[in-house]
């Protein structure tokens, strides 16, 4: 499945029609360093597009985490709880932090794709 | 690699290692230094429960000789030498005629007329000028000439690989290192090995000459010993409870509030730097402490967050996370006479903490009980 990347290092994929998986990108986990709390949103928050969706706390410094879309959270990763290291692992994949039920699906457009992405984290 | 005023950073004699084994490098103190090779957290685990080892080449050795140098060690630490016998080291701060610590730093004394000390990177500069200002008296001389590299090799099995490494390139030196007693040391000229640490497990730190330091190096790495980089040795120290220069100790503190009144020595009649002052603080009253904090719950102590107790607010000297414990923790300066519990303002958030003393592991188990609120 192909991922989407907001500039703000955050990725959605989608899951079934509307719904999808947000996390954040490797890039991103790799200069955090160990992450050790992972604060997320409740399930039925609602989110507008740049909103704070969470924190992630490593060892270095606290990252907030912007929602890539407006939605509406239908579920969040449990296992970060108690494995906030699965985002160092594996953030594009078990890593995953919350899934979003999107409001306005034109927002998706204007994400870029992974070679867009990784294209710009060298300028 | 440069420093932020564009000149190029000192590099260790074994910084192309650092590269080859892939460490992330950062500047420290103007110099090339591994912060880690991959997880933090992974190094820190390795130490308390194998080895790590650590270049830390960084710190700066200071020879002192001559007839009166004892004289002098005497005058310039707030610890006193008399303590300790030829091969015996001591932990001790350095103070200002204002009682404030401008360094941290472990004092070896190798012979009568020759004391040997290893201080902190980024301090080195003021320290040796101090140091230079002090010894004239006594016409004690300073030698800072030394090109050696400092390793250090820690956890509950850095003695049985140091030994493999005797084996095979020092034989004759095994029976008197395997019988170091903590703080103690071994000294030659191009291998000096002291059972010291910063990390709270048993393990020794060496200063050797260049080639014999790679020889070392290479040999533990290839043992499969963890190398370890500035972020766990600043994680390591800290659940062990000992202050890092910078954070927990600077000129603007004396050391009754930054723990370590237990290396200042004032009950004799030595004369040293800083005494009169200390006499004077403790007799106007002291009035704060450095201790140790556990965070209760979820969340992360940061540097500079304000601690709430009891008694009046404290500061946060040194914030971070415990793989033991589970839980952040920290080294605070906060009032005296304060109880248990206190909170930290955390961003937006005042979390729950709990007091303990400057001391959170021994022998790589937990010291602390966190109750589950």
């Amino acid at each position: 499945m192909s991922k989407s990347y907001a500039q703000t290092h955050e990725w959605v994929e989608e899951k079934q029609e509307g719904v999808y998986l947000v996390g954040i990108s490797n890039h991103a986990q790799e200069l955090l360093g160990d992450i050790v709390f992972v604060e997320l949103p409740a399930v039925g928050d609602s989110f507008n597009k740049g909103d704070e969706l969470g924190i992630v706390e490593s060892v270095k410094a606290a990252s907030n985490i912007y929602s890539p879309v407006s939605g509406e959270v239908v579920e969040v990763n449990e296992d970060l709880e108690s494995s906030p290291e699965l985002i160092n692992s594996s953030a594009e994949s078990d890593g995953w932090l919350c899934v979003i039920k999107v409001s306005d699906p034109s927002e998706l457009s204007s994400l870029s794709n992974e070679a867009e992405y990784l294209a710009s984290l060298d300028s | 690699m440069v420093s932020s005023e564009n000149t190029p950073l000192k590099q260790t004699n074994l910084y192309s290692k650092h590269l080859k084994l892939n460490a992330r490098m950062v500047d420290f103190a103007g110099y090339a230094m591994p912060l880690n090779y991959e997880s933090q957290i992974v190094e820190h685990t390795a130490v308390r429960a194998d080895a790590g080892i650590f270049d830390v080449s960084h710190m700066k050795v200071v020879d002192l000789k001559g007839a009166r140098v004892f004289e002098m060690m005497s005058y310039l630490i707030a610890n006193d030498v008399s303590k300790i016998k030829k091969n015996q080291a001591i932990y001790s701060a350095m103070l200002n005629h204002n009682g404030g610590i401008i360094d941290d730093l472990i004092t070896y004394f190798v012979d009568d007329n020759y004391y040997r000390l290893v201080v902190n990177a980024g301090c080195a500069e003021k320290d040796i000028q101090w140091i230079k200002s002090v010894a004239k008296e006594f016409k004690v001389e300073v030698d800072t000439s030394q090109k050696k590299s400092i390793i250090a090799l820690q956890g509950p099995k850095a003695k049985a690989y140091l030994m493999d490494f005797l084996n095979d390139f020092e034989p004759h030196l095994i029976d008197e290192v395997e019988s170091l007693k903590p703080f103690y040391f071994y000294f030659s000229d191009k291998l000096m090995i002291a059972k010291t640490g910063y990390t709270g497990e048993s393990g020794v730190e060496c200063i050797l000459d260049y080639d014999l330091a790679e020889k070392f190096w290479d040999m533990m790495i290839e043992y499969g010993v963890t190398p370890c980089g500035l972020a766990s040795r600043d994680s390591l120290r800290l659940e062990a409870g000992f202050p890092l220069y910078g954070k927990d100790l600077d000129e603007n503190h004396n050391p009754f509030e930054s723990g370590l009144a237990w290396c200042t020595s004032l009950n004799t009649d030595r004369e040293f730097i800083g005494k009169k002052a200390l006499l004077d603080i403790k007799n106007k009253g002291i009035k704060n402490k450095l201790a140790g904090v556990v965070l209760k719950e979820r969340g992360m102590i940061r540097d500079g967050q304000v601690v709430l107790t009891s008694n009046g607010k404290g500061l946060v000297t040194s914030g971070g996370y415990s793989p033991v414990l589970k839980h952040s923790i920290a080294l605070v300066r906060i009032p005296i006479k304060c109880n248990e519990d206190c909170q930290i303002q955390v961003r937006d958030k005042t979390l729950d903490a709990k007091i303990v003393p400057p001391s959170f592991i021994k022998n790589g188990k937990a010291l602390v009980e966190i109750d589950a609120n």
